[in-house]
């Protein structure tokens, strides 16, 4: 299998899925956030799986296959992949914000001896119950380590999100729409009712912070978020800037002009002592998870494809695979 | 997950389940003292490349595995059990990321194979109090989740008899399992559990949905008893000042952290001698 035979057939399989990741695809190339050549390495890396694995998948899973063969590259390490990337230097100095699952969260608990002690999954459903595991966690650790599982986590600045949300939570206040508004404007569509309550850190622009470093995210890293857009729809080459941003979900759904949200970076795992970061308590989520929704899947794609047409992206990128 | 996938796997034998799934994990959760999976699941197990790791890189290889596992049929379910049960009976009786992750699948897929090996190692560590302690607080979710078996009524009493004191947080998940899979000496395991109870009750007044919870747990436990158990139990300092705050539960009181630890420190706190070990087969 070629690079263009490839890109055809995975456009051949209509999946919604595919095409929003191709159209993240070029237009990152467009505007040269990630690199000809890595992008024919990675074409490389799909077809090779694919002539590894295909021969041994019956034919009706194959449009699936090549599918999950492009998406299966939102790779725990894609920070760390040799595309080049647009790192700031000099960071502004702001707090920053990640929402996380108190099943990560409890995960990681060395004993998890704090008095509750119910269930495996963890259990925190209050602010009072958050501050408890954080007074026992606190005490045996001296840090806590962000994109531990994944080798990478998202931030973004506390300052972009809408009041109330754009500061710390008053002590043992949660506004019932906290975890709705959060995943809605960070573009958390893998989110819903299943993950329990979220929690947020908020990590300060102190010295836990100059430990991180920021990286705008690629189309790469958005592979398997079909709420990603690698580049607002007014960025062109000479405006580029050095973070991503994020969709707000309900605008999407709404197939509003403006879907810009936050800006957001990703950031490599990292520990942080526990003095740097504010953990806040932000209740759960009452639906299911829009990355699974098909109709929000042809909502993005229409806001994708109001800057590279679907039918274009295919010729536009067999382009890209081909250029020495 | 792909169709193909799951076919391929469903037709493992027993040894081919142990050896796939062992390399996997050992892939995964390489002895270290993290738990950072160092190699993908998608990459670490064999014919999985385009099924693992496609709902997000938040999912680890035990979600993947657990996600497999309801995909399969009855009997490879069973294969499956069978290796991860003689998987964990090859890991360490120590807290290593693999003998974590390897429990953490048996709690997701139910396996009760994994009972004996476990209680093996819980046996085995007697000399290591922090291996134990660790084994014993992963042991108190099989206790909480799994339904009374002979094999759980061994594992309560290795944790309860069997080498040294054991965490005071699982003291009630402990009581209420023993009452459950061995009514018969529910008496003889409340007294010798008296002291560590104690002391977690003093800590779940504090919180008290956890103690109304413990309280509701034991009532139910308790119900199959005979009448004279249960007259036994409530005969007990400790127990018989517990025992009326049930009713108080179901009136929609419980008892304030106050009176829980006066509770507490009421009940009389002499060791009785523990009932001989239990013999396979001699499940009451």
């Amino acid at each position: 299998m070629t690079r263009n035979e490839f890109l055809d057939a995975l456009c051949a399989t209509n999946s919604k899925l595919a095409l929003i990741a191709l159209n993240n695809l070029c237009r990152g190339l467009k505007l040269r956030l990630i690199p000809e050549s890595s992008f024919q390495q990675f074409l490389d890396e799909c077809v090779a799986i694919l002539d590894t694995e295909l021969p041994t998948v019956d034919d009706t899973d194959k449009p699936e296959a090549l599918v999950r063969c492009l998406r299966r590259f939102t790779s725990r390490a894609s920070v760390m992949r040799s595309c080049a990337r647009l790192a700031l230097e000099a960071c502004e100095v702001i707090p920053v914000i990640t929402v996380l699952r108190t099943r990560e969260f409890f995960y990681e608990e060395p004993q998890r001896t704090h008095e509750i002690y119910e269930t495996r999954k963890g259990k925190i459903d209050s602010p009072e119950e958050l501050r408890s595991a954080l007074a026992n966690w606190s005490s045996s650790r001296p840090s806590w380590h962000f994109g531990k599982d994944r080798d990478f986590f998202w931030v973004a600045p506390l300052g972009d999100l809408p009041p109330p949300f754009d500061q710390p939570q008053a002590s043992g206040y949660v506004d019932p729409l906290a975890a709705q508004s959060h995943r809605d404007q960070l573009g958390l569509s893998h989110y819903g009712r299943s993950d329990g309550p979220l929690l947020r850190a908020i990590i300060s622009p102190d010295d836990g912070q100059a430990a991180l470093t920021f990286y705008r995210p690629t189309a790469y890293d958005g592979l398997d978020n079909p709420a990603f857009r690698a580049a607002c729809d007014d960025e062109t080459l000479e405006t580029t800037p050095a973070h991503g941003r994020t969709v707000v979900l309900s605008a999407v759904k709404s197939r509003l002009q403006n879907v810009d949200g936050t800006r957001e970076w990703i950031c490599p795992s990292q520990e942080v002592p526990w003095e740097y970061i504010a953990f806040d308590f932000l209740g759960e989520l009452d639906d299911s998870p829009c990355a699974e929704d098909e109709r929000f899947h042809a909502a993005m794609l229409a806001v994708l494809s109001r800057k590279i047409p679907c039918d274009v992206v295919a010729a536009e990128l067999g382009a890209y695979a081909q250029n020495a | 997950m792909l169709k193909s996938f799951i076919f391929l796997v469903s037709r493992f034998s027993k040894d081919e389940f142990y050896s796939w799934l062992g390399e996997g994990m050992r892939a995964c959760y390489p002895l270290a003292t993290h738990r950072v999976a160092s190699t993908p699941p998608e990459t670490a197990f064999r014919g999985a490349r385009l099924s693992f790791g496609q709902r997000g890189a938040h999912r680890t290889a035990v979600d993947e595995l657990a996600s497999l596992y309801n995909n399969l049929d009855k009997n490879a379910q069973s294969r499956f059990r069978w290796a991860l049960a003689r998987l964990l009976s090859s890991c360490a009786a120590s807290p290593t990321p693999l003998l974590n992750a390897a429990l953490e699948l048996s709690l997701e897929t139910v396996c009760s194979e994994a009972l004996p090996p476990l209680t093996e190692k819980i046996r085995a560590s007697a000399n290591n109090p922090e291996a134990r302690d660790w084994l014993c607080l992963k042991a108190a979710f099989f206790l909480d989740e799994f339904p009374p078996s002979l094999s759980i009524r061994n594992l309560a009493t290795a944790i309860l008899y069997q080498g040294p004191s054991f965490p005071n947080v699982i003291a009630a998940k402990l009581l209420v399992s023993l009452c459950r899979s061995d009514l018969e000496n529910a008496e003889v395991h409340a007294k010798e559990l008296r002291d560590q109870l104690g002391t977690q009750m003093a800590s779940l007044g504090k919180y008290r949905p956890g103690f109304l919870r413990f309280c509701s747990d034991l009532q139910v436990a308790l119900k199959n008893a005979s009448a004279s158990t249960r007259s036994q139990i409530a005969k007990d300092k400790f127990y018989k000042k517990l025992v009326p705050e049930l009713d108080e539960k179901v009136r929609g009181k419980g008892p304030t952290s106050d009176e829980t630890r006066r509770i507490v420190n009421e009940g009389c706190l002499r060791r009785p001698t523990p009932p001989a070990p239990h013999q396979p087969g001699s499940h009451p």
